[in-house]
């Protein structure tokens, strides 16, 4: 759905105007081009792929821009249309609380990201639940900065991510050290047979 | 077949399904827990033991919704089932015999 058509369906009073849609058709395909050059990147490790890319990342973007683009008139004006758009980038870029340094707007990859590194590890070592654990660990943060203060719930944060990776790592290692050796046992087996 | 003798904190994620079954997923569970044994389990601790579970046969689990406090990720519930009922029965009774208790463990 265009930013035009999306407008008109909604009964808008005014058409956004062609700077606003430069800016954010713009910033869509910016949003485009890193995604490319993340697949590509993404592409030349020797890691089951498809788990780590957030494949939908996309896709979810696209959504929430055309939802906004449904909500237009609870925006007052362009500038913070713009603003949302820039917020609504980093979310689903970054995740939910994303500080504007952590992604300028629909940016290339130019930095590691913490968070993005423990979200691909995460899902790459436990693809069944690695979704279930950044949202709990998600959950209980929100829950934790209301009670306890942003400070005490970041450290907590810091403290359950590494203990999770790290714990993580060794079972992956403790497993393929268990394949490894099931291996050499086939092949002394199997060389014995000769 | 699988062991069905239990770890302590296997048998304390089990005994937290059995006693509180609803609404069983990461966040509830750690509350539960937090609140039964004073401990603050990990996360990574706690979906270590309930997939060593889940491959055992003692809990199910599946999908629930995606919430925007949790960055639109999904929560994963879990069930115990009936074989994971009965390891712990086993195992609280082997606790039984070792600690010289008679009758059973409260709340079995």
């Amino acid at each position: 759905m265009s930013v035009d058509s999306a407008w008109q369906k909604n009964g808008a009073k005014q058409s956004p105007d062609d700077k606003t849609k430069q800016a954010l058709l713009g910033a869509i395909d910016r949003f485009d081009r890193g995604f490319v050059v993340e697949f590509i990147a993404y592409g030349l490790l020797p890691l089951p792929l498809p788990r780590i890319m957030r494949r939908c990342e996309k896709r979810v973007l696209r959504q929430r821009i055309e939802s906004m683009l449904h909500d237009w008139d609870t925006i007052p004006d362009h500038h913070s249309y713009i603003e949302e758009t820039d917020r609504l980038m980093r979310e689903a870029r970054w995740g939910s609380r994303a500080s504007k340094t952590d992604a300028p707007l629909s940016s290339t990859v130019t930095k590691v990201d913490r968070r993005r590194v423990v979200t691909m590890l995460t899902n790459v070592l436990a693809p069944r639940t690695g979704e279930a654990m950044l949202g709990d660990l998600d959950e209980e943060f929100a829950r934790r900065e209301t009670s306890d203060g942003s400070d005490a719930a970041r450290r907590w944060l810091r403290r359950q991510t590494t203990i999770m990776v790290l714990g993580l790592l060794c079972r992956f290692i403790v497993r393929g050290d268990a394949i490894v050796r099931a291996f050499e046992d086939i092949l002394r087996i199997g060389s014995n047979l000769f | 077949m699988p062991r069905k003798n239990l770890g302590m904190f296997e048998l304390t994620v089990l005994r937290t399904l059995i006693q509180q079954p609803e609404d069983a997923y990461g966040v509830t569970l750690l509350d539960r827990i937090s609140e039964r044994t004073g401990r603050d389990a990990s996360v990574g601790a706690l979906y270590t033991t309930l997939d060593r579970l889940e491959r055992k046969g003692f809990v199910s689990s599946w999908w629930g919704e995606a919430t925007a406090e949790r960055g639109g990720r999904r929560k994963r519930f879990y069930k115990i089932e009936n074989a994971g009922r009965a390891a712990v029965h086993q195992t609280e009774e082997q606790l039984r015999h070792l600690l010289g208790v008679d009758g059973a463990l409260a709340g079995a």
